[in-house]
């Protein structure tokens, strides 16, 4: 044994013997810290909508209060017996994976004991499949909803509802800034290229300290939505602070089954349209511009491509209401715009006022709907709180399959892909390519999956790619009117909730999260 | 002295004979075009005289123009890629015109659009068709399923003998650190003649097959042109429906084959039964076809083992022929078959489709990214069948394969645009660019009709893409670009004020 091995080893049995003579034997397991830190910060959640439950509606709050204090002692326990151990990069997707599942089954047992889902039609299998599917479009910030009856659940459960899309966002940026640079796929490490000088790579050194930037200015911007919507006539105190709390989240949960379409007003569309569009940026562009950085938009050239791909699918959506549907002008503008900002931000809010009026795109005529399609697979901004593939990657996969295309006429020319000036590391280009891979592997299998189960092969293609984008609403009978347990069978809707946590994740963590615990129990039989 | 430097010294009439890739490529290419019009004009002079005549006026001029250019031109120098892309592209569009040309002026198809979509269905192996097969006469019949032959061997020729020597993305077969595995031989021009014989054996062995288990003789000659060639022509309206249950065997057997890498035929040609069985894109081929067909029976009541494995094989193969109307399946069935279908055959083979090896390789590329998340500094390789592919060629093929799935995309957007139901242009766009052909719009035996004449149009693209690889219409938008470039720099050069 070497020196160096012999020393370690007695440093661990020293460590271990003090902290048994102590009493304080605790498991070290990262995975189970950070569960425990996240199920805990779950409650808070719990006891606002209780509090909103006993202000209002009073039906749901014993169980709210009742979910509360479980997650919180469950939580705090699970924190206290154990200490983070080694973040390698394994270590870290184990802990975000597990944790997301375990906090979306903790999240659906508010659901389970108010009986949100216990009404007519809906066996118990159903109302546990709902509460789930529930919990995990939550948390993933999707918007589906399995919500037949709204006005069922009390408002302090709509609001927990409501939150859980809220820590959706939050955690979207803590897998941005802790995550996604380990991946290299992400568009930090990206953006970094793009920004000049030393201190470009982050925006602190620290990862703690960006994370901390990054929800300040989450924050900021879900008050802002807030308080713009309480001072438009039209939305309650109640339903600004619930659609704030979803807008920046680009999550599209809402207390009512007509979603933005409830309020029937420009002004509150185009408050929600600016905040989708603000939830979709690159949260890091937001700190700069705070900070006093007002070119910083601009010099992005992923925010610029996200611009203009939201004109031009607008631009293109309502020429075809207008044109090929028939729809007048203005209502054109009104349905197209706040539809295609919803959907490429993968908020999935909808504005239709009932089925077959003008915001009810499952109606729409069907280039339209591919348009709806290909940005639900495009999503938005990297380091935004949206889903899907995300603009940066589908630059970056272009510019990739033009280079092959010029490398064929000019096969000895030297080529690197560009993003903006930059010039963009091949191995980032690859993991980029095999990220968008297994997106295409993961959507045809979700397809085949649920057309398999029974479902529709629309509702399939659709329902499979709005739940891997978070975007929520699909189309067919999964549409922006309807839900999804009309839409979808139990096993489809399971399916789907297991899509909609591997899209928050961006794929690698749920895929990889079990690779931890396996190597963990191959080290220990070694 | 070989022929060809023998053919270079002495050209005719004294002249110096120019080096042109294209044009011999189009050449060639014509002169297929004559034989097959010439033999299917002969075959049915009994029947429609004017058919017949129209046949041979046409092949007259395509046969004129294919010597000429023989004459006229040499092929001196390895050609780069794009010049092979153009003379395939060009080879592809001219006989696409020159079928159009027989349909319109026999009369069979009246109207320009129809006739050009009739002849692109026909050269690139589509099953999709704007005609009444039934209605046809023997030399028309014969001709259409000639343009499939013909396609077949244009498809079969690029993806074994033209490309692999040039793209480096075309992946056709893995090509290895010191494998030379991705040519049949050294020399091409004998790589061209060894597939030609066997893609005419097996047209051959398949029409004897057609014609012993009773389908007759102008139905068995017809199919035999369709089926090796992936094609999926047929002369009855309901394809294979009523046709004898053997004959249904041997079009299984034979749509299989034509689905299989001719690389593997060859091997087991020459004796290397282990090299043949042992191939992993063979297993994987008839793994896909093995699940498809045991999902088609779980999935659909009262379907037997032979429609089930029928429907598979041709699915897969890409060939588009029928023995049940399909498109009524469950959804789950259809997810499938669309899936084999986007999938498609093996690479150099006769079938289209995005290719077994590549959809293979980019699994395994895939994969090799989750490794590299788990072990960042390990080294991580993508093998293929005991070779190791290098980073650029991988690059290169999902590069094209990133422009083929778009090009899927835009297909279905403009299918769309026509009033296609979205599931149906999806489905469509997909099929068409696998040149498979039927889709739920079109109906299991491919009824164009219902594309619209739009819908027809806009398809025509996809399938040159599909049956040649995406690149000459990627090449295309390249060109028109730098004309726009060079447009706008010359518009910026005159507006800026001179010193």
């Amino acid at each position: 044994m070497s020196n160096g091995r012999f020393l370690a080893v007695r440093k661990t049995a020293i460590r271990r013997a003090t902290e048994m003579s102590f009493g304080q034997a605790k498991i070290e397991s990262t995975t189970l810290h950070v569960m425990g830190i996240a199920v805990a910060a779950i409650s808070l959640g719990m006891f606002i909508g209780a509090l909103v439950e006993w202000g209002s509606t009073n039906r749901d709050t014993a169980a709210l209060l009742i979910s509360g204090t479980l997650a919180l002692v469950a939580g705090g326990l699970l924190w206290w017996v154990t200490v983070p151990g080694t973040v390698r990069a394994r270590d870290v997707f184990s802990a975000v994976g597990w944790t997301w599942l375990v906090v979306t089954l903790v999240g659906a047992v508010p659901y389970l004991l108010g009986g949100t889902f216990d009404v007519p039609g809906i066996d118990r299998s159903g109302q546990f499949v709902n509460a789930i599917f529930e919990s995990a479009s939550g948390y993933s910030a999707t918007g589906s909803t399995s919500l037949t009856d709204f006005e069922h659940p009390g408002r302090g459960m709509m609001m927990h509802r409501q939150i859980t899309q809220w820590y959706g966002g939050m955690g979207m940026v803590v897998i941005a800034v802790a995550v996604l640079p380990f991946l290299g796929v992400g568009g930090m490490d990206l953006m970094s290229a793009e920004a000049p000088g030393p201190s470009g790579d982050r925006l602190t050194p620290r990862v703690s300290e960006t994370a901390k930037r990054l929800w300040f200015t989450y924050v900021l911007f879900t008050v802002g939505v807030s308080v713009t919507l309480i001072a438009i006539p039209g939305p309650s105190v109640y339903d600004a602070i619930a659609h704030g709390l979803t807008t920046i989240a680009t999550g599209g949960f809402s207390p009512h089954a007509d979603s933005i379409g409830t309020f029937d007003s420009g002004a509150v569309e185009l408050a929600i349209i600016v905040g989708m569009v603000l939830g979709g940026t690159n949260f890091a562009l937001h700190w700069r511009a705070v900070t006093g950085d007002r070119l910083a938009y601009w010099r992005d050239p992923e925010f610029r491509t996200y611009l203009k791909l939201l004109i031009g699918a607008s631009v293109l959506v309502i020429g075809l209401l207008w044109l090929d549907a028939g729809l007048g002008i203005t209502e054109a503008i009104r349905a197209g715009v706040f539809n295609v900002v919803a959907i490429a931000t993968s908020t999935g809010y909808g504005s239709a006022q009932g089925a077959g009026s003008s915001g009810d795109f499952a109606l729409w005529v069907p280039a339209a709907q591919l348009v709806l399609l290909f940005l639900m697979v495009v999503g938005s901004s990297s380091g935004s709180t949206a889903g899907g593939l995300k603009v940066m990657r589908l630059q970056i996969l272009l510019a990739h399959s033009i280079r092959s295309v010029r490398h064929s006429q000019q096969p000895h020319a030297v080529m690197p892909v560009k993003h903006g000036k930059a010039a963009v590391h091949e191995n980032i280009v690859r993991r980029m390519t095999g990220f968008f891979l297994l997106y295409l592997l993961l959507v045809l299998a979700g397809i085949v999956g649920l057309a398999a189960l029974g479902n529709g092969l629309l509702e399939s293609i659709s329902g499979t790619i709005g739940a891997l984008g978070n975007t929520g609403p699909a189309l067919g009978q999964a549409g922006p009117t309807a839900n999804f347990t009309e839409a979808f069978n139990e096993p489809g809707r399971l399916l789907l909730s297991l899509y909609m946590l591997i899209g928050r994740l961006e794929i690698f963590p749920i895929l990889l999260m079990f690779a931890a615990p396996l190597r963990a129990v191959r080290d220990r039989v070694r | 002295m070989s022929q060809r430097e023998a053919s270079e010294a002495a050209p005719g009439f004294g002249a110096a004979r120019r080096d042109s890739y294209s044009r011999l490529a189009v050449a060639d290419g014509l002169l297929a075009f004559t034989i097959i019009a010439v033999l299917a004009a002969g075959a049915g002079i009994a029947d429609k005289l004017g058919d017949s005549l129209v046949l041979l006026a046409v092949a007259t001029i395509t046969g004129s123009i294919a010597i000429a250019t023989r004459r006229t031109f040499v092929r001196r120098e390895r050609p780069p890629t794009a010049r092979v892309i153009a003379g395939l592209a060009s080879t592809w569009a001219s006989l696409v015109l020159a079928g159009s040309v027989v349909y319109l002026a026999s009369g069979t198809i009246t109207t320009v659009d129809e006739a050009l979509f009739e002849s692109a269905a026909g050269f690139s192996t589509v099953a999709a068709t704007t005609l009444d097969p039934e209605s046809l006469g023997t030399s028309m019949s014969l001709f259409r399923a000639g343009t499939q032959f013909v396609g077949g061997l244009v498809g079969l020729l690029a993806g074994v003998v033209a490309l692999p020597r040039t793209m480096k993305g075309n992946v056709q077969i893995p090509k290895g650190r010191g494998s030379r595995a991705d040519r049949l031989v050294p020399d091409p021009v004998i790589g061209r003649q060894r597939v030609v014989r066997l893609y005419l054996a097996l047209a051959t062995a398949c029409g004897f097959g057609y014609l012993i288990t009773g389908l007759g003789v102008r139905s068995s000659l017809i199919h035999a042109l369709t089926t090796v060639s992936t094609g999926g022509f047929s002369d009855r309206a309901d394809s294979f429906v009523s046709a004898p249950g053997g004959a249904k065997v041997v079009a299984t057997v034979f749509m299989l084959i034509g689905g299989v890498s001719f690389f593997a035929l060859f091997w087991l040609l020459r004796g290397n039964h282990r090299r043949f069985v042992k191939s992993p894109e063979l297993r994987i081929y008839l793994g896909i076809i093995g699940v498809v067909t045991l999902s088609l029976l779980r999935e659909v009541d009262g379907l037997s083992v032979g429609d089930a494995l029928f429907t598979a094989a041709s699915a897969s193969s890409t060939t588009g022929l029928a023995v049940t109307e399909w498109t009524g399946f469950p959804s789950g069935a259809l997810a499938l078959l669309l899936v084999a279908v986007a999938t498609g055959a093996m690479g150099a083979s006769a079938g289209s489709g995005l290719r077994v090896i590549r959809a293979w390789l980019l699994c395994l590329f895939a994969a090799r990214e989750i490794r590299r998340q788990l072990d960042p500094n390990a080294v991580t390789l993508v093998r293929h069948g005991g070779r190791t592919l290098d980073d650029k060629e991988l690059d290169s093929l999902t590069g094209y394969q990133i422009a083929h799935f778009g090009l899927c995309g835009i297909g279905a957007f403009m299918l769309a645009l026509t009033g296609a139901e979205l599931v149906d242009s999806l489905w469509t766009a997909i099929s068409v660019v696998s040149t498979f052909g039927p889709s739920p719009t079109m109906g299991a035996f491919g009824d164009a009709d219902e594309l619209g004449r739009l819908g027809q149009l806009v398809m025509i693209p996809g399938m040159l893409a599909g049956r040649l690889t995406i690149l000459p219409l990627l090449l295309a938008v390249a060109a028109v670009q730098q004309g726009y470039r060079a447009l706008f720099l010359g518009i910026r050069r005159l507006a800026r004020p001179r010193r």
